[in-house]
């Protein structure tokens, strides 16, 4: 505004000349070191998140089968010393079938329990791994598979002691089943199962 | 130009903004400085509808309105700035004159008078129409005067 007040003339923009002190510096350090401070933050956050989340759900094969879409089988695959039955398959994601299965041997002795050969634990994501919970001559079993696969086996072998700390109440070394399969089968490893996946009736939309 | 090179081409005029609408060369100063540390923050939302020295002034309004709402009496009854560098006398009173109005006045002279926006660009660094910042424009210019004939 030029204007002439009291016959001087007058004008406003005279009021910008000033000194003006170094501001965009310090503002500019300041925004670094917050970015710096958020960024620690967020990557802590992060890593915590990372370490923690694993941990907060279940995330084995059983629980992730029970969340998953699929159906009841039913099927029995009878072995020379193990029966096992197909309960239900479940497609877990693109790259996971699951396979739930009980395996029951009447040829063991009291101080053993069956077992079957694959990855025991939380890991069971694809290819052929399975969980395994029983004591004795029951075994209940997920199996993660792959899709499309046509056939998959599994080995069954017995093993002394309960590596889940189940207690067994027959006396060691009494037979548990048939005397006369106990005194047929192999040492340890004493039979393998092979599962033709077109026999089961899986139904296309599960397995492909 | 960087961003920093940027924000000091216009380092001066924020500063002037704060310094003549509040009188306080201290809080004008942190809140220059707060008004470039909220740039940095929002540059990357910057997308040129706005000229980057009517952006730099929005923000600016936005953290002296903000910092109004925080601590308003104080800033209010700050004593006189003691910026003297010709004609010393007229200059206090020019000064004395503009501190004397209200804050929106003040403001729209600052914009316009001092810091030489354009009106339409000063409306919208007072995020209202530029009819409507006219108005307030030759109202505050009317009251400087008869403050200034008074004094």
């Amino acid at each position: 505004m030029n204007d002439d007040m009291n016959g001087q003339s007058l004008r406003l923009a005279d009021l910008a000349e000033v000194d003006s002190p170094e501001v965009v510096r310090s503002a500019v350090w300041r925004f670094r070191r917050r970015v710096a401070v958020w960024a620690f933050w967020i990557v802590g956050a992060a890593i915590v998140a990372a370490l923690i989340i694993p941990e907060i759900g279940p995330s084995d094969l059983p629980f992730r089968m029970r969340e998953a879409p699929g159906e009841a089988i039913g099927t029995v695959i009878h072995g020379q010393f193990v029966d096992v039955t197909v309960m239900d398959v479940r497609r877990i994601d693109a790259k996971t079938v699951g396979v739930h299965m009980l395996a029951m041997s009447r040829a063991l002795r009291a101080d053993e329990n069956l077992h079957v050969e694959g990855c025991v634990g939380p890991s069971a994501s694809a290819g052929r791994c399975v969980e395994q919970r029983g004591a004795g001559s029951i075994l209940e079993l997920w199996v993660g598979l792959l899709p499309r696969d046509p056939s998959f086996e599994m080995k069954f072998f017995s093993a002394t002691g309960d590596p889940e700390g189940h207690l067994t109440r027959r006396a060691p070394g009494a037979p548990a089943g048939d005397p006369e399969l106990l005194a047929k089968r192999p040492a340890v490893i004493f039979e393998t199962v092979t599962f033709d996946v077109r026999k089961l009736g899986i139904s296309d939309s599960i397995w492909r | 130009m960087d961003l920093e090179g940027i924000f000091r081409a216009h380092q001066r005029e924020i500063f002037v903004y704060f310094l003549r609408t509040i009188g306080d060369r201290e809080r004008a100063e942190d809140l220059a400085q707060e008004t470039f540390l909220r740039a940095c923050g929002s540059a990357v939302l910057y997308r040129g509808t706005a000229s980057v020295r009517t952006w730099l002034f929005s923000i600016a309004r936005n953290t002296l309105v903000d910092s109004y709402r925080r601590r308003s009496p104080e800033l209010l009854g700050d004593p006189p700035d003691q910026v003297v560098e010709f004609d010393p006398v007229r200059r206090l009173e020019v000064e004395e004159a503009l501190r004397a109005l209200p804050i929106l006045s003040r403001e729209a002279i600052v914009l316009c008078d001092v810091l030489e926006l354009s009106p339409s660009d000063a409306a919208n660094v007072a995020g209202i129409s530029a009819n409507a910042f006219r108005v307030r424009l030759h109202r505050a210019r009317d009251q400087f005067r008869k403050v200034f004939d008074h004094e």
